[in-house]
């Protein structure tokens, strides 16, 4: 063992050195207390919040509100129900109807049965009026009376004798008859079979106290103490492939921090440097959660991945200079082409959180070091380690080829992002609709009428997506008409002579035996002075309604109490589970679904433009620093390559879908291309002609802060009374390339080892990319860059 | 023992400790829907008829003659019909009238049509493939009686009390959670004392309309 330390020169660093109390030493070290005191921030920090809303636009979010279900499970309770089902719902805060009251949404459209007849079929509709026809139909109603299943039927004479209905525009789909769930007369939904009722409630408030709120509800006015189930379900758009983790943040960060004290004892062979690196790291931890606003499910593994990173670029760890630090701040800055808010947060996140942490382990750590005798790290074996090999140029672009290849046919196959249904929302789906499937249009006006009457257009373009696409459309435009569709339509009706219709209409079911004033309801539809439009609507029996589906602007003045600013109709269609990729839904529609369709239309492009602009990125950072085409298009084709290597190996194991793993990818990118610069950039060893290179890149400039090999004690400038002075840095950097390498897989071997599957997804794209950029940046770019050197001719310059 | 290899070890376990201990939480199951049959538990009376409306079981179908008699408030008077009706088992029903003035009903499935029998007359709107729930629980119910099996069948979604009046009376109703209840009151069957049978059908709808089915001439093939 110690002829060993003899060969490898390190026996003076390896002596101890003497501890040194200076000012500097004692304001570090309380700076590091200090700073430690914030991470009681930590504490209760769990990183179960969050989840796929971060990653939606907040126009795509849904609105803030709670579903309730209630469900009937014994029959104590079964007298009350069904005053509980059709009157609970108007006594609870931010009652939003599901759906219009059938029975005056009924009456409304029959009554305006003219009006939904578009005057393409008025011709129809005069044929309908003509005494025999209205014979033939009396005589058909009188028939089918006998029929005991008449009642139950669809058929309903008393609206509609003469079958305009077949004329009119289809009915919303809230009125059609089907298995599905029933509206109540509240507006609420009651399931196919009774027992179920689902509120939807448009506030704020917490589960907890409308949980009250209910209960003392039916407590109070309904006197139901048992025998009914409540539950408050906040709408909440999860991360799919997240399940709920009982990790806190605290445990992650000190597996994490255990890990890379680990990785550094070894790998320096300096235990107290070790532990002050990581110390540092782990005081300055807290100020990166603030900076980040805390840390969710999503954005947890970006997180350690920073402080694994940080750590790979300590002095003596990682190359010296700032250089790799700011190359690095900006691996995430692709993110923010992406429409994902969290990205772009994180993108602003991680350039400070790096330059941060960079700023602190040089400013903390070197007087920390001399203020625990810690020495300097340890000279690396390289002696005796066997001479690199660079594979042939043929062979490492084949690699790449391969990996290329394998990435794209990859990334066609990637898990789509979908939204993940907790327990009760499952319930809610089976039952009723998924909440994430629901997407919200809003047309605006000046005053409620105007809204309403823009509205009507969105009602039908809605409609237009059919029932396969729109599973459940509540539009209140689709009960009206615009004042000038409604004028030219009454002009329309004008020669139809209706008042003359009616008493023929009369005579003919007095001719059958049916009394015509049962049938009233039908006789004054005949009325055409008797129009749907918004101004009438707003006065009739659907006004509670369609107040509902109003929302006022801000700018609501308190002094006259008027409102001034705009207001907009809401419009909700419920989207089927799949929708069809090359569908287009309309402008404007939002809802986390609309996202995730619109996701799913422009996966392969996000994809493609955020690799893209990472790869221009990095070898515009290369060439900046190097001045070197044919090495920043290494970096760029390294970088690619190890991410596409990473993103097939996610795949095969059937990751999570990409979104979640972008940051992972981009880091990958930004490491290998980042190591291959300074791989290509170093000076090539005597014994590397044993490789087959055709070409030696030593030629090519060296970039300032790439020339510097890690010089191990680079963090202690000022020599430590005690210490020999450091030997000449080693001719290779893979040795201590393999410990920043370390730094970097270590927060992925954690993540790999959790529960949660997208930090798994995230840490095997971290760990494995890291893994093969580090392979590719030390065995294949070398002979890459040669041979791109003699492609461009910046070898044949020199 | 050497500090650095204590801290070496420690931080092994603290890693093997913080890692193994996060084993996820069992994921809630998603929350079951409830039965959708009411707990109903009929009294003796109620069993009694129970008893004696599935003495006819076992066979595979039935035909008998009908009369109907439709009270309702669209007819100056009440609508009087007759004529026969065809069940044939699973899920077939046919009544079919007499009168060429009357209609001809066809159960098939969920499926239901509703024909008049003279065809100059226009056909009333196709009705929904599914129908609405009062329809949905008038045919099973029907269908239940007639074949006369299946006594979960006949009492699921209802409840089950002995009508007033003379015989042997059943009376079936829309559980009172149904959304059935909204279209139907209530079933009163009329039950043959010796043999079982269905005699007759009073179907209360929520309109106000009032339908008496009576049969006569039971004959069940096999």
């Amino acid at each position: 063992m110690h002829n060993s330390r003899h060969r490898c020169g390190i026996v003076a660093s390896t002596l101890p050195g003497t501890p040194r109390i200076t000012l500097v030493s004692l304001a570090a070290l309380a700076a590091c207390i200090a700073l430690a005191g914030t991470g009681t921030l930590l504490r209760d920090q769990t990183t179960d919040h969050g989840g796929l809303e971060e990653l939606l636009p907040p126009e795509h979010r849904s609105a803030i509100g709670s579903h309730v279900r209630l469900v009937l499970n014994d029959s104590a309770a079964a007298d009350t129900w069904p005053q509980i089902v059709d009157q609970l719902g108007p006594q609870l805060p931010g009652h939003f109807p599901l759906a219009p009251p059938p029975a005056e949404a009924r009456g409304w459209i029959d009554a305006h049965i003219l009006y939904r007849i578009a005057p393409a079929q008025h011709a129809a509709l005069a044929a309908r009026l003509e005494p025999a026809t209205m014979r033939a139909a009396s005589a058909g109603i009188h028939a089918r009376l006998a029929s005991p299943l008449f009642g139950v039927g669809d058929e309903s004479p008393r609206r509609d004798p003469l079958g305009l209905r077949a004329l009119a525009t289809e009915e919303p789909g809230f009125l059609r008859a089907g298995p599905g769930p029933i509206a109540t007369a509240s507006g609420d939904l009651l399931s196919a079979d009774g027992r179920t009722l689902l509120l939807y409630l448009r506030t704020g408030w917490s589960a907890t106290y409308l949980h009250a709120w209910v209960s003392a509800q039916l407590a109070a006015r309904f006197a139901v103490d048992t025998g009914i189930e409540v539950s408050v379900l906040p709408i909440t758009v999860n991360a799919a492939p997240t399940e709920r983790s009982p990790l806190r943040l605290v445990d992650l960060l000190a597996a994490v921090f255990a890990a890379s004290i680990l990785v550094l004892a070894l790998g320096l062979r300096r235990t107290r440097t070790a532990l002050v690196l990581v110390g540092v790291v782990a005081v300055v931890s807290p100020l990166l959660v603030l900076l980040a606003d805390g840390t969710g499910v999503l954005d947890t593994p970006v997180l350690l991945a920073l402080l694994g990173l940080a750590l790979a670029l300590a002095p003596g760890v990682g190359a010296a200079g700032p250089g790799p630090s700011l190359r690095l701040a900006l691996a995430l800055a692709p993110l923010l082409l992406l429409p994902y808010p969290l990205w772009q947060r994180w993108a602003w996140v991680w350039a400070t959180g790096l330059l941060l942490l960079a700023a602190a382990i040089r400013g903390l750590a070197p007087p920390l070091l001399r203020l625990c005798a810690a020495r300097p790290p340890a000279q690396t074996l390289t002696a005796g380690m066997p001479a690199r090999r660079h594979w042939p140029p043929l062979a490492a672009l084949a690699l790449c080829a391969a990996l290329l290849a394998l990435g794209t046919w990859s990334s066609r196959h990637a898990a789509e992002l979908r939204h993940d249904l907790g327990a009760g929302d499952v319930a809610l789906a089976a039952e009723f609709f998924a909440p994430s499937r629901v997407a919200e249009l809003r047309a605006t006006g000046t005053d409620e009428a105007a809204a309403l009457t823009a509205a009507v257009d969105d009602a039908a373009r809605l409609e237009a997506l059919g029932p396969e696409v729109a599973r459940r459309i509540d539009a209140p435009g689709s009960l009206l008409l615009g004042e000038a569709e409604a004028s030219a339509r009454q002009a329309a009706l004008a020669s139809l002579d209706l008042p003359g219709r009616i008493d023929l209409l009369r005579v003919a079911l007095t001719e059958q035996g049916l009394r015509p004033d049962a049938f009233g309801e039908f006789i004054r539809a005949l009325d055409p002075n008797r129009q749907p439009t918004p101004q009438a609507a707003l006065a009739g029996p659907l006004a509670g309604w369609l107040a509902t589906r109003l929302e006022h602007g801000d700018g609501k003045n308190e002094s006259d109490g008027e409102d001034h600013g705009e207001i907009a109709a809401l419009s909700r269609v419920v989207l089927a589970e799949a929708l069809p990729v090359d569908l287009a839904l309309p402008a404007g529609l939002h809802g986390p679904a609309v996202f995730a369709h619109d996701e799913a239309r422009s996966r392969a492009a996000r994809l493609g433009l955020v690799l893209a602009a990472a790869t221009w990125l990095s070898a515009f950072l290369t060439w900046l620093a190097a001045r070197s085409l044919a090495l920043a298009l290494t970096a760029a084709l390294v970088g690619l390559s190890a991410q596409a290597g990473a993103l097939a190996l996610v795949v095969a194991a059937a990751g999570v879908a990409l979104p979640f793993l972008l940051p992972a990818l981009l880091l990958v990118g930004a490491c290998a291309a980042e190591l291959t610069g300074r791989r290509c950039s170093e000076p090539v060893p005597q014994d590397m002609h044993k490789a087959p290179v055709p070409g030696d890149m030593h030629k090519a400039p060296v970039p300032e802060d790439m020339q510097k090999a890690p010089v191990p004690g680079d963090m202690q400038n000022a020599p430590v009374p005690g210490d020999t002075p450091a030997p000449p840095a080693p001719a290779t950097t893979t040795p201590r390339a393999a410990v920043a390498l370390a730094c970097q897989v270590a927060p992925a071997l954690v993540l790999l080892a959790s529960p949660e599957p997208a930090w798994r997804s995230f840490g095997l794209v971290l760990g494995f990319g890291g893994l093969l950029g580090f392979m590719l940046a030390t065995h294949a770019a070398p002979t890459l860059c040669a041979l791109l050197g003699r492609l461009t001719g910046e070898e044949a310059r020199r | 023992m050497n500090p650095r290899r204590l801290v070496l070890v420690f931080t092994t376990c603290l890693c093997g400790h913080v890692l193994t201990d996060s084993a996820p939480l069992a994921q809630a199951a998603p929350a079951k829907p409830t039965s959708t049959t009411a707990p109903l538990t009929p009294n003796r009376n109620v069993n009694k008829r129970l008893e004696l409306w599935a003495r006819p079981a076992d066979s595979p179908g039935l035909s008998a003659r009908y009369q109907l008699s439709r009270t309702s408030s669209l007819l100056y008077e009440p609508l009087l019909t007759a004529g026969s009706l065809t069940l044939t088992a699973p899920d077939t029903l046919e009544l079919r009238d007499d009168d060429p003035r009357g209609a001809t009903t066809r159960l098939t499935g969920e499926a239901l049509s509703i024909t008049a029998n003279d065809p100059a007359l226009p056909p009333g709107p196709a009705p929904s493939p599914v129908g609405g729930p009062g329809r949905r629980w008038l045919q099973a119910r029907l269908f239940a009686l007639l074949l006369a099996r299946d006594p979960a069948a006949l009492i699921a979604d209802s409840q089950v009390s002995v009508a007033r009046g003379p015989g042997m009376r059943l009376e079936l109703s829309p559980a009172r959670n149904h959304p059935a209840r909204r279209e139907l009151q209530h079933l009163q069957i009329v039950l043959d004392p010796d043999l079982g049978e269905v005699l007759e059908i009073l179907l209360l709808e929520a309109s106000g309309d009032r339908v008496i089915l009576t049969l006569s001439n039971h004959q069940r093939p096999g």
